[in-house]
């Protein structure tokens, strides 16, 4: 049943692993141009090193096959499943040697959560970071937020050879126009309006701030991919409450709003069919989640006496909630506020809204709206043949794109992704409680790594326990895949690895 | 009166003289003690106006509790990134004061504080802490709030006083050709491998 690797998949997989590294080369040279014209000549040095580092190991391992065929579905689940984990361990190079981080593996930690838009730092002293590394911290976040699929897809490198495979063992579900390379460049391109939008606005409002030109251009571009990536990372130790700036929060609300919503809907929404977007099955679970969420935050906050007043509620609480959901992780208050003045229904709040997450298709992680939507309607029909005569059919609709029948396979599938998310969530806070860390907050760190939330409450930081960094890292990676990916991938390697007498024929 | 009799009532004069002296000595501790007492007297209902000064460290107050709202603190700190203006047109400012140890170790957890301060005060400040500078180093006086009620719930010091401790300087960052020697040759190998896997590629046809 279990087929191992042979040594013809192995050389199909390197290939085109190496081709994925090849194009992540680009993540490289973008910060060293900016350490160029910046002037900052130790950056550049290592990220000249770095992008030649990144274009050996690809040419290698591209050298592996020379002209392979069409990818089977098997080896681009382990593509896709070890191309993430691969590129961290390059990323890491580069901001180790910056100098802001006490090992390697902390680097690494912050490289596989750049990269899978978890957004969860533990670097020191970002403050005095260089433009060319906080650059760097971006790109990682925009090629991960895409997908380095999708990227790869959008400039035509895999030609005909699996490219679909690749992109739907990526987790990615939505087919915007029958191809899937207009797909990828449609994405693509979406993206990058909403980033010029976003870059735009935040500019002008920066300077007006006080910031100057430069800076204000620099942090408004990095702030608009974080927050329609979802990812969450900051260009300051300070979030976004650095800024003081409450229209600034609303921009990044609506841009992490968008972020989480699928992109087959933006396209429905720059089509002119809005009827369709406002009757999907998505967004009014994503309405009515919100409402619920906010009206439940509001009444706990009502209850201590700090955030109470309907201004800082409603600033301070609706951007959290808002980030959470959207498994971003930009804050405008402290992590020490998270435990000492968010009572305490309020922070298990924040951890629910991360846990269930923003839309399928989108750029936001967690186990998604469409499948709790699924799970619902499965209820519901459980239900309904339950009170039903035996002769009876109960069939449950739901609207995305079209009236569609919910299928036993798709409530299966949602049911089976939604307990693996728990299964993650519960070994993380074990592993947090293990190390002697408050129950409480081991879950909710464990939490913000399964969903790619980010929104940490301080067990992750400098310092913390290798072994739980290493699973908070597993974490990250297995909650960017959604699961089936990478399992898939672990149990094709131990099977290959066992020798045969052992694992049985 | 005869020589003995004047003897004696000197000598007795000078006995009753040294004998009062430690009385008078007592009555005037008496009175000391009467005064510090009345300085020192504890008025048990009188409200607390968190007027106690704690010289502390940001480290502690970006892990404060209740116990620290609304009192006055002493904080030193390197001042990094931008000055924001509290409003357009405003008369005030907001700087970020970051720790002045960088590396997490047994004792020190590096973290920063938001400080909102005068734009008298904050003229006073020579340079921004970031890549390339060395931020003033200041020490601000000021009311430490956990949830600011003005500032719509974000932990921040009011300052009512900053002082330079110490001026900003640039960091140089010079620029050493043999440092990029190594990224040269990997690209170079880089392109190499681009190269030969072309011609693989032409030759498999």
């Amino acid at each position: 049943m279990w087929q191992r690797f042979s040594l013809h998949d192995v050389r199909v997989i390197g290939h085109y692993l190496g081709v994925l590294i090849m194009v992540s080369t680009a993540m490289y040279a973008i910060p060293f141009i900016t350490a160029l014209i910046m002037q900052e000549w130790e950056p550049a040095s290592r990220y000249l090193f770095t992008s030649g580092f990144s274009l050996i190991v690809g040419g290698l391992l591209r050298m592996l096959y020379v002209n392979p065929k069409r990818l089977t579905r098997q080896q681009a689940l382990s593509v896709t499943g070890l191309v993430w984990i691969i590129l961290a361990f390059i990323a890491a190079i580069p901001l180790f040697y910056s100098g802001h981080y006490d090992s390697y593996l902390d680097a690494l930690f912050d490289g596989v959560s750049g990269l899978t838009t978890t957004g969860a730092s533990i670097i020191c002293d970002l403050d005095h970071l260089s433009y060319a590394d906080n650059m760097f911290r971006f790109m990682m976040h925009l090629s991960g937020g895409l997908g380095l699929i999708v990227v790869a897809l959008s400039l035509g490198i895999f030609g005909k050879g699996g490219g679909g495979s690749l992109y739907s063992a990526e987790a990615r579900s939505e087919h915007m126009v029958p191809n899937i390379v207009q797909t990828a460049r449609l994405i693509l391109k979406v993206t990058l309006l909403f980033v010029l939008i976003g870059t735009v606005i935040i500019t002008v409002l920066s300077i007006f701030l006080g910031m100057e030109p430069l800076r204000a251009l620099l942090h408004a571009f990095w702030l608009s991919i974080s927050g329609f990536v979802t990812g969450g990372l900051a260009p300051t130790s300070e979030s976004i409450f650095y800024y003081h700036s409450f229209v600034l929060e609303c921009v990044l609300m609506l841009l992490m709003l968008c972020g989480a919503i699928n992109f087959t809907l933006h396209l429905e929404v720059w089509n002119g069919h809005l009827k369709g977007f406002f009757k999907d099955l998505e967004i009014r679970t994503m309405v009515l989640w919100l409402l619920a969420l906010s009206l439940v935050f509001a009444a706990s906050m009502s209850s201590s006496a700090n955030f109470s007043d309907l201004p800082s509620m409603m600033r301070r609480g609706l951007f959290m909630l808002v980030s959470a959901f959207s498994t971003t992780g930009f804050q405008n208050i402290t992590s020490n506020q998270l435990t000492s003045v968010l009572t305490s229904g309020c922070f298990l709040l924040l951890a629910i809204a991360m846990a269930v997450g923003g839309g399928s298709g989108s750029t936001a992680g967690g186990i998604k709206l469409s499948r709790i939507g699924f799970i619902l309607k499965a209820i519901v029909v459980r239900v309904k043949e339950t009170l039903a005569p035996d002769s009876a059919r109960v069939i449950v609709d739901y609207y995305h794109l079209g009236r569609r029948r919910l299928t036993s396979e798709e409530a299966e599938e949602a049911m089976t992704i939604f307990m693996l998310f728990v299964a993650t969530f519960t070994a993380g806070a074990l592993a947090g409680i293990a190390y002697g860390y408050d129950a409480l907050q081991a879950i909710y760190e464990s939490v913000c790594m399964g969903s790619n939330g980010g929104l940490i409450v301080g067990i992750a930081a400098p310092g913390m326990p290798a072994g739980l960094e290493i699973v908070y890292i597993l974490e990250m990676w297995a909650g960017r895949l959604e699961f089936i990916t990478l399992l898939a991938l672990l149990a094709k390697i131990v099977v290959s690895v066992v020798p045969r007498k052992l694992g049985g024929r | 009166m005869s020589k003995m009799a004047k003897r004696l009532m000197a000598l007795g004069f000078a006995l009753v003289l040294a004998l009062a002296l430690p009385l008078f000595a007592f009555a005037a501790e008496a009175a000391d003690d009467q005064n510090e007492a009345l300085q020192n007297y504890v008025n048990e209902r009188q409200i607390p106006d968190g007027s106690f000064l704690y010289d502390t460290s940001i480290e502690v107050l970006a892990s404060a509790d209740i116990l620290y709202d609304n009192t006055t603190v002493v904080v030193m700190g390197e001042v990094v990134g931008d000055r924001i203006a509290a409003d357009v047109g405003s008369n005030s400012s907001w700087i970020t004061l970051y720790s002045l140890h960088k590396k997490v170790n047994e004792t020190y957890n590096p973290s920063s504080i938001q400080v909102y301060v005068s734009n008298t005060l904050a003229d006073t400040i020579d340079t921004y802490g970031r890549y390339n500078a060395h931020g003033t180093h200041v020490q601000v006086n000021g009311t430490f709030h956990l949830a600011c009620v003005d500032h719509d719930g974000i932990s921040d010091i009011h300052a009512d006083s900053l002082q330079v401790v110490q001026a900003g300087a640039k960091v140089n960052d010079p620029l050493i050709l043999s440092e990029f020697f190594p990224g040269i040759i990997a690209v170079a190998l880089g392109l190499l491998l681009m190269l030969v896997y072309r011609r693989m590629k032409e030759r498999a046809r």
